[in-house]
């Protein structure tokens, strides 16, 4: 793929997002005209009005963290399944999901109400407990300063079982509230309902900085992928990259897992349908999977705000519904798919 | 002259008077938040059906903008705006009702409240958990609503009839053995914590679901049988009370069930889920009808 044939497709990326991100500051339970919005940005209209309420304060959080949290699971996803070179990998393989998971039980659970730079108690101790459960799969499945992909792979799915039984065993054994089952099952499937300009404040900077670290290595993951010998005779150090590949795309799924609750589908399906549309060089996949995600989430988003309104649809279910026919068609045109 | 001058101070005294003791209404919702709000609020958003009932016995029904989509009682409801589903919270239809005042429960989800607050919305949260807690609900709501003496009222003759359950009670010998639940597969019952525990109390039962552990217990027929309940109360038959009696003579036949001897003595009665289910006024309805189906003996008119 030559470099004009990328700029279009990112092009065409940054516009869709762009166009989604307008509809999405429109449309809602309560709809507000493109031409209010344009009035609302341009002389602020009044501030205490209510349409620039739900536009600047609801809305518009909202809006940015579903792209960030997008743009974070799609580049996680790429960096995983590049890393695994297993097609079946998404930012969770390692224990991501069943780690928050756990956390956000246990917080649940007990009681815990309380609020850190504007992340919940649910939210913080889910993104603990995804990095103690990546921190121990990386711990265990090392070998001698080198970390067999196999072994990583087979200890995440493992400890990745263990710790989602350990949080049945607590949903289950937990004889609280049936609002607190509620709760689990609900952020188990995502959400970004109530979201805030505090999550924005809390989550960008390590998505960015993630994201941002994860490009910068995509050379260097792009020979991993061309065989570990090969690189390490171009001069990578292939185990320090393979480490820091491993941290950083868990680090960038935790931080996206910690606001929104687990999204499932979007890092596992939106790197193979960009590796469609721009090929499977990384330095080019991530941008490309960086803004897909991004539209995904913001379009999926604006659905679990209305479908069933009043009530809020689990965004996860929405990401699945919408995902997974429009990838089944693009496979159908396929015989393969190269990571 | 001076007469009328000095009446005009008194006057003016009196209003001054009544308009602090008004002003110094502070009252602390169950989250231990004192509130004191300047104005009596016009447009309140209630987050859920408790909350809604509890406004609509005050007569501040016509202050209601925003309700959930469970809120079903009084028939008013149907034409409050629906801002809220089971446990989502829908930010942008209660920024668009503009209310000055939302009236939240424990089980709301937390993050939609902070974000209320942060929109400059005061929020109020009640959690009821006994019987005697709805009256104190009721006064408190009556502060903050600036109609306490109806409040007071409503709240008084609530503890009455409260109290009058206990007293018919207090004289029967027996306690009977009670469950709350459906005969399902598993069967949840309610146990210590929860209201229904306390209803069953103060209606002179036994619940033996405070036997397991934790408010929701979950428990197999084994539990059940070891528990002999001579009482089964239930909020919930599928297709309704009239299968009641068919639903009865299909557990005389099953195995385990017809050992019970509530089954046996055919003491199986629905209470209504709303009335049950929901800390508000009609909780007390329920009340009367646990104690009557508890005693019948000691309520022969």
């Amino acid at each position: 793929m030559d470099s004009q044939r990328l700029y279009i497709a990112l092009f065409a990326l940054v516009a869709l997002l762009a166009f989604s991100a307008v509809i999405s500051l429109c449309i809602g339970p309560v709809n507000i005209s493109i031409i209010d919005i344009i009035r609302l940005i341009w002389q602020r209209g009044d501030p205490d009005s209510i349409n620039a309420v739900i536009l600047f304060d609801i809305r518009l959080p909202r809006l940015i963290l579903a792209a960030l949290v997008g743009a974070a699971l799609a580049q996680s996803g790429v960096v995983m399944q590049g890393f695994f070179q297993n097609p079946m990998a998404d930012p969770y393989i390692v224990g991501v999901s069943s780690g928050a998971g756990l956390g956000a039980t246990l917080a649940i659970w007990m009681g815990l109400d309380f609020w850190f730079y504007g992340l919940s108690g649910v939210g913080l101790l889910a993104f603990v407990g995804a990095l103690i459960v990546t921190a121990i799969v990386y711990l265990v499945s090392q070998r001698g300063g080198r970390l067999p992909i196999m072994l990583v792979l087979l200890t995440g799915v493992a400890i990745g079982a263990l710790t989602s039984a350990l949080t049945s065993f607590l949903m289950v054994s937990a004889q609280g509230d049936l609002f607190d089952t509620q709760r689990i099952l609900f952020w188990m499937m995502g959400s970004l309902a109530s979201r805030r300009w505090e999550h924005v404040q809390v989550v960008w900077p390590q998505i960015v900085v993630g994201a941002l670290f994860l490009q910068w290595m995509a050379r260097d993951l792009n020979l991993i992928i061309q065989g570990e010998e090969n690189a390490l005779y171009l001069g990578v150090d292939v185990e320090r990259t393979k480490r820091l590949l491993l941290i950083g795309a868990s680090l960038l799924a935790a931080a996206a897992v910690s606001v929104s609750g687990i999204i499932g589908f979007v890092g596992l399906v939106v790197p193979h349908v960009m590796r469609l549309v721009v090929g499977p060089d990384n330095r080019r996949l991530m941008p490309a999977s960086m803004l897909g995600g991004a539209i995904l989430l913001v379009n999926a988003d604006l659905l679990a705000r209305v479908v069933i309104e009043p009530a809020e649809l689990p965004i996860g279910i929405i990401t699945s519904l919408l995902g997974c026919p429009f990838f089944l068609y693009l496979l159908s045109r396929r015989r393969d798919i190269g990571i | 002259m001076n007469g009328m001058r000095n009446l005009l101070i008194c006057c003016a005294m009196l209003l001054f008077a009544m308009t602090t003791t008004l002003r110094a209404s502070e009252v602390i919702d169950d989250l231990g938040e004192t509130f004191d709000l300047a104005d009596v609020p016009m447009r309140v958003v209630s987050l859920a059906p408790s909350n809604t009932e509890l406004l609509f016995a005050l007569g501040m029904g016509d202050r209601i903008v925003g309700i959930t989509e469970y809120c079903n009682y009084p028939k008013e409801t149907t034409t409050i705006e629906k801002v809220a589903g089971f446990n989502t919270v829908n930010l942008e239809k209660i920024a668009a009702v503009n209310p000055d005042l939302v009236i939240a429960i424990r089980g709301n989800d937390m993050e939609s409240l902070r974000s209320l607050r942060q929109l400059g919305v005061p929020v109020f949260s009640l959690d009821i958990q006994t019987l005697e807690q709805v009256g104190s609900a009721l006064q408190r709501l009556g502060v903050l609503m600036g109609v306490e003496p109806r409040a007071k009222q409503l709240a008084d003759s609530l503890n009455a009839r409260i109290q009058a359950v206990r007293k018919s009670v207090s004289k029967t010998e027996t306690r009977p053995k009670a469950m709350w639940g459906f005969w399902g597969d598993p069967v949840y019952t309610a146990g210590k914590g929860t209201m229904i525990d306390d209803v069953i109390a103060v209606a002179g039962g036994d619940n033996v679901g405070r036997q397991a552990d934790g408010a929701w217990p979950q428990v197999g027929l084994e539990t059940i049988i070891m528990w002999a309940p001579e009482v089964i109360i239930t909020t919930h038959i599928p297709g309704g009370i009239e299968k009641l009696p068919g639903e009865i003579d299909r557990l005389r036949q099953t195995d385990g069930w017809k050992q019970l001897p509530a089954v046996q003595n055919g003491r199986i009665y629905f209470v209504d889920g709303d009335w049950l289910l929901r800390p508000g006024p009609r909780l007390v309805d329920a009340l009367e009808g646990m104690a009557r189906h508890l005693h019948p003996q000691a309520f022969v008119p």
